[in-house]
């Protein structure tokens, strides 16, 4: 993590949302690199921009959160994924696959307190 | 229209099994990438410039690599310029590889560990570099807070943002003019005929990445852009 300027990607199939955790991010001191509407494309972004945050969405056609995150590890294992989320039964998977957060897209608010602490 | 070899002429880039395919390249038994040979390479083929990527040692030397790791040596920024192999420059050494060219784009690597150590001393060195006349020094970086600490302590410097964001052409185009820099760079899915226009009226120059389609290529140079930066840069040459 850069001690002193840290950066983020942003996952969600909906733009709204993005643009919610976009500001969230920010109040929490990250810069936004980069933001991709479905998981392949933020695997690809990943790789290009290797943030030391991703904020990913589970629920999302094609490749899902749940598929995506150990992907994710494996290309940046040093980065710290949070997983925003309204299905909580991913869970156990999400924590199994190491994902440093889980947050409730019904409180979505929570996500600068969240990744402040990071 | 400028094309830029991105990190020089050079081999394709050792592929891991979850890396997606790669274009074909001009030369794929070339040199390697960020490399004095590639950058040298870039002028045998006509170029008008390379792109590199610039990182910061423990003993606080600038040098030319991509990755925040050196295979079978660790974290750049912990090692000591001397432990490196020889095939990774120095930015000096980049430099005056690239003497005969017309732009150096030098990308200050956002995900260092700490990005605003390593755009104070890549500006103070270009600043001075730029002094002694030379290629065109354009300063590029994912970061608009890295690119500012750049426009700070080298204003007479270019710098231009380099972008994945899905942003309206009018909020890229406000968000670079309002904070100084001089040029955009945005991945090439996003650049389109509104975007070039606009970017223009407010005087910035675009530049698109990483150009490796010819047909794209061509859409591109009729759009407008002013620089193409491309692993295929001796084939987008013949792009009309």
């Amino acid at each position: 993590m850069t001690a002193d300027h840290r950066t983020a990607l942003l996952c969600d199939d909906d733009a709204q949302v993005r643009g919610v955790e976009a500001r969230l991010a920010a109040d929490a001191g990250y810069e936004v690199i980069g933001e991709a509407d479905n998981a392949l494309d933020a695997i690809q972004l990943a790789r290009i921009l290797r943030p030391d945050v991703i904020v990913l969405d589970l629920s999302m056609a094609g490749m899902n959160g749940v598929e995506a995150l150990p992907e994710l590890r494996q290309i940046l294992p040093a980065c710290r994924i949070v997983v925003c989320t309204a299905f909580d039964v991913f869970r156990e998977q999400v924590e199994q696959a190491g994902a440093a957060a889980m947050i409730d897209k019904s409180c979505l608010g929570d996500l600068s307190g969240v990744l402040a602490a990071l | 229209m400028k094309v830029l070899a991105h990190r020089g002429v050079h081999q394709a880039p050792p592929t891991g099994p979850n890396d997606p395919p790669r274009a074909p390249l001009d030369n794929p038994r070339g040199p390697l990438e960020n490399t004095v040979e590639a950058f040298q390479a870039a002028k045998a083929i006509g170029a008008a410039g390379v792109e590199l990527d610039v990182r910061l040692t423990t003993d606080g030397v600038l040098v030319v690599h991509h990755d925040p790791d050196v295979d079978g040596i660790g974290p750049l920024a912990q090692v000591r310029a001397a432990q490196l192999p020889g095939w990774i420059p120095t930015l000096a050494a980049a430099l005056d590889a690239c003497a005969d060219l017309e732009v150096v784009n030098v990308e200050v690597k956002h995900d260092a560990p700490d990005a605003t150590a390593l755009a104070r001393a890549t500006a103070e060195w270009l600043r001075q570099a730029s002094q002694r006349g030379g290629p065109e020094l354009l300063v590029s970086s994912f970061s608009l807070d890295v690119l500012d600490v750049v426009r700070d302590h080298a204003p007479g410097l270019a710098t231009g943002w380099l972008t994945v964001l899905p942003l309206a052409a009018d909020e890229m185009v406000r968000l670079v003019v309002d904070r100084g820099h001089a040029a955009l760079h945005p991945h090439e899915r996003l650049v389109d005929g509104p975007l070039v226009k606009l970017a223009h009226r407010h005087a910035l120059r675009v530049a698109a990445w990483t150009v490796n389609d010819l047909g794209r290529a061509a859409e591109l140079k009729r759009l407008g852009a002013d620089i193409l930066i491309s692993d295929r840069p001796a084939d987008l040459l013949t792009v009309s």
